[in-house]
């Protein structure tokens, strides 16, 4: 049970990630791998913002600032500071680089975070990381070790559908439609009035500040971080969650990001283990993450739940807007 | 009576290569002007210098009084200067109801925080950019296809969403880059009675093409461009005795 519990919160909070690069990714089709070092940098901002200051004695764990402010504050701090790095990156890489390139870009951005991170000792204390931050509520609510968890499990679903309906409002919005239409042909879009350049530098920052909420999540439940907690790797494993479930759309990428973290990732754990190559699961679920990925791609690219579009039929408008008697036979319901 | 669109000494150079030189004209509003020339004339790089996608290296592109002569293509789009292009450029994954419904929003209606913290007034846009697009699709013969993605359509209807496209953000002026090019003869009827029905709606049009029947048909003015220079202009039977229009199309 407690097993369960923790792949439940895990699952939760990498679909709040997933959420977040289906934005630059599913709406905006840009093909960023920043987005897991934005998850740690929410980590590492939550952290100093949560934790008491830094002891005094040699115990050699060194950080900034240690300004024991309460969780919420530390989660919209972490937003804060993903979101402002995110515009910095976007500024830049957006402007000229499309798709692989501005791929490029973005990957190189994580290995500067994490080479930064990892030898600037005061910040974070380097390669070891931060532990003991303190997790959210817990000193506030009281509860037994058991029902915390439970708490946690709560405080992150919560999380994720406020993110998600916030999401959903966007995407059925003249705002996530004009995004749609910059990510199909950015140059049509420009002949209409719409600047390419400011509506993907939105959907950026937007996103970063997602992955920040949702790194400040995970460290709330794994209480300590380092650098080997995050790599360019992790990026892959939520394309794989996107492309799984249905780019550009919400709730399949929620549906995706079950499916590959809970199922594949936790639930090959299970497995009998291959004679001959114990403890090799960590490849098998590489393996199996990779097979699937491939799959989607060549045989449903659109994934389990595709993205959806507006029509006067699946949407409730008003009755006015529904076609007359006269064009209904025309128009083809669906 | 001042022109909607004018051009003075507009040139361009690529490398050493000078694609557009000291280059003039004037697009009256309310009616059809013709650009011809043999390829490699410089009508597109003029038509990307105009529209905002290359800035030239020097002269002065007013329209409507303002010069907009460097400015990005978003930019002169606002003003009500709207092009097509030479392929048809509809967002191909999104459905053709959407394609209308973009060109019908505005830029103040995209905001990111007025989409979350504005439910009634998004929802508003959304469902005038529906009742606008749908109307315009209907007039284009396209509304039986609302639900099909754009990218799925005959090069012919692209051009027609193309036009439902341009009537819904009612600019002034629109520059057609070769609307003809891959449209059957059936369709090609269709889009000469769109662009007349831009005219009739008070937009002045632009029009690049080769067919000079086409050209004979809709334009009330031609300016004939070659090796970057404007080399004539007036109606079709005064260029048709036109010893340099001949020698560039000839090469007599």
């Amino acid at each position: 049970m407690s097993y369960f519990l923790t792949i439940c919160t895990f699952a939760v909070i990498y679909a709040i990630a997933c959420l977040a690069l289906n934005i630059r990714w599913g709406w905006g089709g840009q093909f960023d791998f920043f987005v897991y070092g934005l998850v740690a940098l929410g980590a590492y901002t939550d952290a100093v913002l949560t934790l008491p200051p830094q002891p005094k004695d040699n115990t050699g764990l060194t950080y900034i600032l240690g300004l024991r402010l309460p969780f919420v504050v530390g989660a919209i701090g972490a937003m804060a500071v993903t979101a402002a790095i995110s515009l910095i990156v976007g500024a830049i890489a957006l402007r000229q680089l499309r798709q692989i390139f501005f791929g490029i870009m973005t990957f190189a951005s994580v290995l500067i975070l994490a080479a930064v991170i990892e030898n600037a000792q005061f910040i974070v204390n380097g390669y070891t990381g931060v532990y003991g931050v303190p997790q959210p509520f817990a000193g506030v609510l009281d509860l037994s070790f058991g029902a915390y968890r439970w708490f946690f499990l709560g405080l992150c679903v919560v999380v994720l559908i406020s993110v998600y309906a916030i999401l959903q409002r966007i995407f059925w919005s003249p705002a996530g439609l004009v995004l749609r239409a910059v990510r199909e042909d950015e140059f049509a879009a420009a002949a209409f009035g719409y600047n390419p350049y400011r509506q993907r530098l939105k959907a950026y920052v937007l996103g970063g500040a997602i992955a920040g909420l949702a790194g400040s999540l995970l460290i709330g439940y794994i209480t300590a971080f380092n650098v080997d907690t995050w790599s360019p790797i992790e990026t892959v494993l939520i394309f794989a969650a996107i492309i799984t479930g249905g780019s550009g759309n919400n709730a399949g990428v929620i549906l995706g990001s079950f499916v590959i973290f809970g199922l594949i990732t936790q639930g090959t754990q299970f497995l009998p283990a291959i004679p001959g190559l114990g403890g090799q699961t960590g490849a098998v679920r590489a393996i199996a993450i990779g097979l699937l990925t491939l799959a989607f791609l060549r045989w449903r690219p659109q994934g389990l739940l595709p993205e959806r579009h507006f029509t006067v039929f699946r949407r409730r408008w008003p009755r006015s807007l529904l076609p007359t008697r006269a064009d209904n036979g025309a128009a083809t319901p669906q | 009576m001042s022109a909607l669109l004018e051009a003075q000494g507009v040139t361009k150079h690529f490398g050493g290569v000078a694609a557009v030189e000291d280059f003039s004209m004037e697009v009256p509003s309310h009616s059809v002007t013709g650009l011809i020339g043999p390829n490699g004339a410089g009508k597109s790089t003029l038509i990307e210098m105009i529209s905002g996608s290359i800035a030239p290296d020097s002269g002065i592109i007013r329209f409507d009084g303002l010069e907009i002569q460097g400015l990005p293509a978003h930019r002169v789009s606002r003003y009500g200067l709207l092009r097509t292009f030479q392929l048809a450029r509809e967002w191909p994954g999104l459905t053709v109801l959407e394609n209308v419904m973009v060109a019908a929003l505005s830029p103040g209606e995209v905001g990111l925080a007025r989409s979350v913290l504005r439910p009634r007034r998004t929802r508003a846009s959304s469902e005038d950019a529906i009742r606008r697009g749908r109307e315009a699709l209907d007039e284009f013969g396209l509304l039986h296809l609302e639900d099909e993605l754009a990218g799925r359509l005959s090069g012919g209807q692209k051009r027609l969403l193309e036009f439902a496209r341009l009537v819904l953000a009612s600019p002034k002026l629109v520059l057609l880059d070769e609307p003809f090019a891959g449209v059957n003869p059936v369709m090609g009827a269709a889009v000469q009675d769109a662009i007349r029905r831009l005219v009739d709606r008070g937009i002045a049009v632009l029009l690049v093409e080769h067919d000079l029947e086409i050209i004979e048909a809709l334009c009330s003015k031609i300016v004939v461009m070659a090796m970057g220079h404007q080399i004539a202009e007036g109606t079709m039977s005064i260029l048709r005795s036109d010893s340099a229009v001949l020698e560039a199309y000839l090469g007599a």
